[in-house]
């Protein structure tokens, strides 16, 4: 239960719209209650007033006729009302936790999120922010409304009879208190049951629609649709245990429900109170306790969904709860303006997630020092530890042990945006992002959407030289086509919008760099899987636009290296040897016969 | 959405129905037998109160009523119980034979028409969408002829006591459907819209996930914060746009019901004051009437209520309809119609031939990606196929692999490939991608596809055979090594490396290859060039390249530009040729040298 109080407590900021709806949902099962009851006691007491002359013409039936039109009206409004508003406190709280989560996902780095699956991460993060939901419009309202009117009731009744006030409110409290108990446990092995079966069903169909070429060609369709059948009668099976505990629920409570009626009427039937026998009264009593049915449905059912609530909380907890593992020095004021990059004695270890103390080791002594505005490049086979190099100096992952200076300081010292200002990356995997194509570029650029306009039309314009400078760029990196049409920085790329081929999306990493313009350019072999025409209009581009910037880049091929000042060559996570393309072909032989394309 | 658009959607839904068995009917009786002891019980309550108030009896007097009462009460338990096991029962159904048709469909349509969209999008369709199909069988349709059937059964109960009550019923009931139609049509539109703004929430919230280590270099982080924040925010208001209708209909509803009750409250009172005096057959009103149908009003209402809070449940089902009812009556246009089922078969036991006369492929929503081109491909030749981007290469190999419709001729040893029974055919090819796919399970059952007859030895011999034995062997589990999902562990050359393994295996008299070297590193591109070139010898092949260097083995090439074949023959030939092969040739030769810059002149 304990996981479910950090979300509880984001309950702070929306605590008007939550009790204003608190409020009207007491109010509405009030009247409901108010209602009946009234209408049974209006209908005996005249019926008793109307056997007499005498009581008839005394009756006074305008208040209990005013009594009953009000309360009608009066549910359906608050009714309404409570429903507004308790739906839009959930939807706020949506949010809040949405924006909570990113918040808490930020600061993770690679290390904090290894071994959990990108697509887990959604699941994680989406599917289980909405069921949380569940726990304020679902859980916590109908339980503390109930609470409050059971109260109501039993002061009104025991102003009456306090015997029965005490049997009619003590039975259902107890049904309030152990309904709950009871469907939760109930509830709550086949709920998680449910969820993993669907996740596991998902994961399956997955890969059978994307493999599905694979699976047709090699007639193992039916081998996988097996699985998948497999997959989804098991998830049939727990959702049928879950209605089973709905259906379960249902006649539980029909049960209770109705023996308490029972009780209350064959009591209240030898008199309420001072009233024996008990006339009018018992229509009140009895129609209230046919009523309290009211209060007391949506709490049976509701408490399956708090096994799975808290299934949700425990792995968005589990997910947000890390203590990031790389911290920026935010106070720092300190910033990369030279970009003189150095390495001192680097050591450095992926840890095994299955075994902690089986790590390999990636990268071993490394030192490594690169003056600023000097080409550099780090040849290397995949898997020398080239990119974990990279990665250590955007500080995605820190090293075991060593230091990495930028301009003489410790990158420990610098803050995020010190950091990420100071230096630009191009990889191989460029991601688009799903939005339009100025959202695409904008993101690299410093300080967008900080800036606060006085009006739209100033906004515009600001926006319309920004275009100006986005289509230079992309006519430099030879995008000059996107910019073609109507409103092109309008276009929608990624999901669901334009497709960009390998190379345009290559391209757009190019064009974000040379938005971003740091001192230190970072190349993760950028031109990799790249045609010949594109990989030397990229190369060229790049080398222009780093003529005065410290270049380091990474590679496996020869391409370029006679632009470097210095090459590295890495194997199996050290510095091998190091020199000029003109030297290293002369002097060292795995170099030159590279260079020959013999190996 | 149109009107008509809707209709025809729930048209469909309905046709679908057959599918819950008699489990839906069941869901009804039991319905309607849950109203009639509601009737029981608002008589025996009814009874109880007038015997005791009017008639002042005795408590023991009423005896009878109380243990009517008493064994009734489980009973309305159970008949809950059985109601609701028996709606789950229907919509299970329902959702076991969709899932099933709309996946018979998928693999009926192939991997061309998947590839259209991403595999998450369809994902949704066959899990998602599916599922919300199910309350609308489960809920929707039952309580729809229960909204008919009980307060039917109420007012033929409450007229002969008092026509009066069954008059104030009677006119408040018609008006519900009319509200219900009227709110109703607002919020199915609104809901449709609301669908689509949650999936692209969900969406959004995925896209920056994915690109989360982007934002992060480029510092965005927190400027991101801001957009999910909008996003989110106009989730909500679009969201309570359509709950707001959605919510006016049920308290339509429920204003209704609560008035009656208040009017027939009304009613009854002045009555017994004598204030008013009609509706009754001669005899006045009594008490017991009066509390029956006191009672009986809120059931009268109940079903319809229930309605109103399933209503959503039938927009999302109808959402849910269109995706599906497009796909599954999707029909591939210029498939060849052959009357009979293809159930031709090709000689196994030789290295197969190709001939292609006039042929077209077609996409699979009608436009022509290929053709018409004619070509020969003779027993255990290697030809290459090589164009630029967009020529139609992959189109032609899909072609082979029955993948995409085409017209014209395609013979495989004489025989029509479209009447060919297909996953015969499949049998005889070998197939490999640029993107290969690895399945989450370990490194045996990703090189045996389900084929139980190969032996660990044999698997070995390919692994061997491809380089990536000595890495397998390291692991711990060997052939057990589990491969995550996504082919975590694994680079794109050693998956390379063990679908080619995988390919292998087959002993295909045909092999097909899509540019099976264009994502690697130069080791694997080596690796796995030599291999195909020795599994091939003896062997029909046909290989997409980019590797023009790589083709002087090939016996024929065939070039090819915009869907038509415009060069054809061996390496030496085209290359002293003008034409687009020299054109593309002398391009790379160039390129090469301006990137490694004259480091011939140097040696």
């Amino acid at each position: 239960m304990t996981v479910l109080l950090p979300f509880i407590r984001l309950f702070k900021k929306q605590w008007l719209m939550m009790s204003v709806g608190l409020l009207l949902s007491i109010i509405a099962l009030l009247s409901g209650i108010g209602l009946l009851s009234l209408s049974g006691w209006f209908l005996s007491a005249s019926a008793i007033a109307g056997l007499t002359l005498l009581a008839t013409q005394s009756f006074n039936y305008f208040t209990p006729a005013g009594g009953v039109r009000f309360l009608s009206i009066l549910r359906t409004a608050s009714r309404y009302g409570e429903r507004l508003a308790t739906h839009q406190a959930t939807f706020k709280l949506l949010t809040q936790l949405r924006v909570w989560a990113w918040q808490k996902l930020l600061p993770l780095s690679a290390s904090n999120m290894q071994g959990k699956r990108q697509g887990e991460i959604l699941n994680r993060l989406v599917s289980d922010i909405d069921t949380l939901d569940h726990l304020y419009l679902r859980l916590l309202t109908p339980l503390f409304s109930a609470f409050f009117v059971l109260l109501a009731m039993f002061f009104f009744l025991a102003w009456f009879d306090l015997h029965l006030a005490i049997i009619l409110t003590s039975s259902l409290l107890v049904l309030w208190l152990v309904l709950p108990v009871l469907f939760y446990f109930l509830g709550r092995k086949p709920g998680v049951e449910q969820l993993q079966n669907k996740r596991q069903y998902r994961v399956q169909l997955l890969s059978f629609l994307q493999g599905f070429s694979e699976i047709s060609l090699f007639s193992a369709t039916d081998r996988f649709r097996q699985q998948l059948a497999e997959s989804e009668q098991k998830l049939l099976a727990s959702q049928q245990m879950t209605s089973n505990v709905m259906a379960f629920s249902q006649a539980l409570l029909i049960l209770c429900h109705g023996f308490i009626v029972l009780s209350i009427l064959y009591i209240a039937s030898s008199g309420v109170g001072e009233y024996q026998p008990p006339g009018a009264l018992l229509a009140m009593v009895g129609f209230m306790a046919l009523a309290s049915i009211e209060i007391l449905l949506p709490i049976s059912g509701a408490f399956q969904h708090l096994s799975s609530c808290i299934n949700a909380a425990t792995r968005v907890n589990d997910l947000l709860e890390q203590t990031p593992d790389i911290v920026f020095n935010e106070q720092s004021t300190q910033s990369i303006t030279r970009g003189n990059i150095h390495f001192k004695d680097i050591q450095f270890a992926y840890q095994d997630e299955t075994s902690p103390q089986a790590s390999t080791a990636v990268l071993n002594d490394i030192n490594l020092t690169i003056k600023a505005g000097e080409k550099v490049a780090l040849l290397g086979k995949t898997g020398c530890g080239k990119s974990t190099l990279l990665s250590l100096i955007t500080r995605e992952w820190e090293a075991n042990s060593g230091s990495i200076m930028l301009d003489g300081t410790a990158i420990e010292q610098y803050s995020q945006s010190a950091l990420t200002t100071g230096i630009s990356v191009v990889s191989q995997r460029v991601y688009i992002f799903s939005g339009t194509l100025r959202d695409n570029l904008t993101l690299a650029q410093p300080n967008t959407g900080q800036r606060t306009f006085n009006n739209a039309a100033e906004q515009k314009a600001a926006r319309d030289i920004n275009d100006q400078v986005l289509a230079s760029v992309l006519n430099k990196v030879g995008l000059s086509a996107l910019t073609k049409g109507e409103e092109p920085f309008d276009m929608w790329l990624g999901e669901g919008g334009r497709q960009l081929s390998g190379g345009e999306q290559r391209r757009i990493g190019v064009a974000r760099a040379l938005l971003h313009d740091a001192p230190i350019l970072l190349l993760d072999e950028p031109t990799e899987g790249l045609d010949k025409r594109t990989e030397r209009d990229i190369l060229k581009l790049l080398f222009e636009f780093a003529e005065h910037k410290t270049l380091l880049m990474i590679s496996h091929r020869l391409t370029a290296m006679d632009k470097m000042d210095n090459i590295y060559l890495m194997e199996q996570g050290t510095l091998r040897n190091q020199g000029t393309h003109q030297i290293l072909i002369k002097t060292d032989d795995y170099y030159a016969c590279l260079h020959k394309h013999l190996c | 959405m149109n009107i008509p658009l809707e209709k025809q959607l729930t048209k469909w839904l309905k046709q679908q129905k057959k599918s819950c068995g008699f489990f839906l009917n069941l869901t009804v009786t039991f319905g309607v037998l849950t109203g009639l002891s509601l009737l029981v019980q608002a008589y025996l309550i009814a009874s109880i109160i007038h015997g005791i108030v009017i008639l002042e009896l005795p408590t023991q007097a009423l005896n009878h009523h109380f243990i009517g009462l008493l064994c009734l009460i489980p009973v309305r338990a159970a008949l809950a119980f059985a109601r609701e096991r028996s709606s789950f029962e229907a919509g299970k159904r329902l959702r076991l034979q969709i899932r099933q048709q709309v996946l018979d469909k998928l693999c009926e349509l192939g991997p061309a028409y998947i590839k259209g969209k991403p595999a998450g999008s369809w994902a949704t369709i066959v899990l998602e969408q599916i599922e919300d199909l199910h309350d609308f069988y489960a809920r929707y349709l039952p309580q729809m002829l229960l909204a008919g059937f009980i307060p039917l059964t109420i007012l033929i109960a409450v007229f002969p006591l008092n026509w009066a009550a069954g008059l104030i019923l009677l006119t408040t009931a018609p008006l519900i459907p009319i509200f219900m139609i009227l709110v109703g049509k607002g919020a199915a539109d609104a809901n449709r819209k609301n669908f689509k703004v949650l999936t692209q929430l969900s969406g959004h919230f995925m896209d920056r996930l994915k690109g989360l280590k982007t934002l992060k270099l480029f510092n965005q982080g927190e400027t991101e914060l801001k957009n999910i924040e909008s996003a989110s925010e106009s989730f909500r208001s679009g969201t309570m746009a359509v709950l707001r209708l959605a919510f006016l209909s049920s308290a339509v509803l429920e204003f209704f019901a609560a008035i009656s009750i208040a009017v027939l409250a009304v009613y009854f009172g002045f009555s017994f004051l004598e204030e008013l005096n009609f509706g009754h057959y001669g005899e006045s009103i009594t008490l017991f009437i009066g509390v029956f149908v006191l009672m009986l009003a809120p059931e009268f209402y109940q079903p319809l209520r229930d309605m109103g809070t399933h209503y959503h449940a039938k927009a999302q089902a109808i959402g849910a309809a269109e995706a599906l009812k497009e796909l599954l009556d999707y029909e591939v246009p210029h498939q060849q119609q052959n009357s009979t089922t293809p159930s031709q078969s090709v000689q196994t036991n030789q290295a197969l031939t190709l001939q292609a006369a006039d042929l077209c492929v077609y996409s699979l929503d009608g436009s022509l990606l290929v053709g018409p081109i004619s070509f020969t491909v003779e027993q255990n030749q290697n030809v290459a196929l090589v164009g630029p981007s967009g020529s139609g290469k992959t189109s032609l190999l899909n072609a082979l692999l029955g993948f995409l419709p085409y017209q014209g001729s395609l013979l495989v040893n004489g025989v029509e490939l479209s009447s060919i029974d297909k996953p015969q055919w499949r049998k005889n090819l070998a197939w490999l991608g640029q993107d290969p796919q690895l399945f989450y399970g370990t490194v045996r059952e990703n090189i045996t596809m389900g084929d139980t007859t190969l032996t660990d030895e044999t698997i070995k011999a390919h692994l061997q055979q491809v380089a990536i034995w000595d890495f397998i062997e390291q692991k711990t589990l060997g052939l057990a090594h589990p491969i995550g999902e996504q082919m975590s562990g694994l680079s794109v050359g050693q998956a390379q490396r063990i679908a080619l393994a995988r390919a292998l295996t087959k002993n295909a008299q045909l092999f097909l290859l899509d540019e099976p070297t264009a994502s690697l590193d130069q080791d694997s591109e080596r690796v796995i060039f030599s291999t195909i070139q020795d599994a091939t010898q003896d062997m029909t092949s046909l290989m997409i390249s980019h590797r023009l260097d790589q083709l002087q083995h090939m016996h024929n090439i065939i070039v090819m530009d915009q869907g038509k074949i415009v060069q054809q023959g061996d390496f030496d030939t085209l290359n002293k040729a003008p034409g687009l092969f020299n054109d593309m040739q002398q391009d790379m030769s160039h390129l090469d040298n301006t990137i490694s810059m004259n480091s011939q002149a140097e040696i």
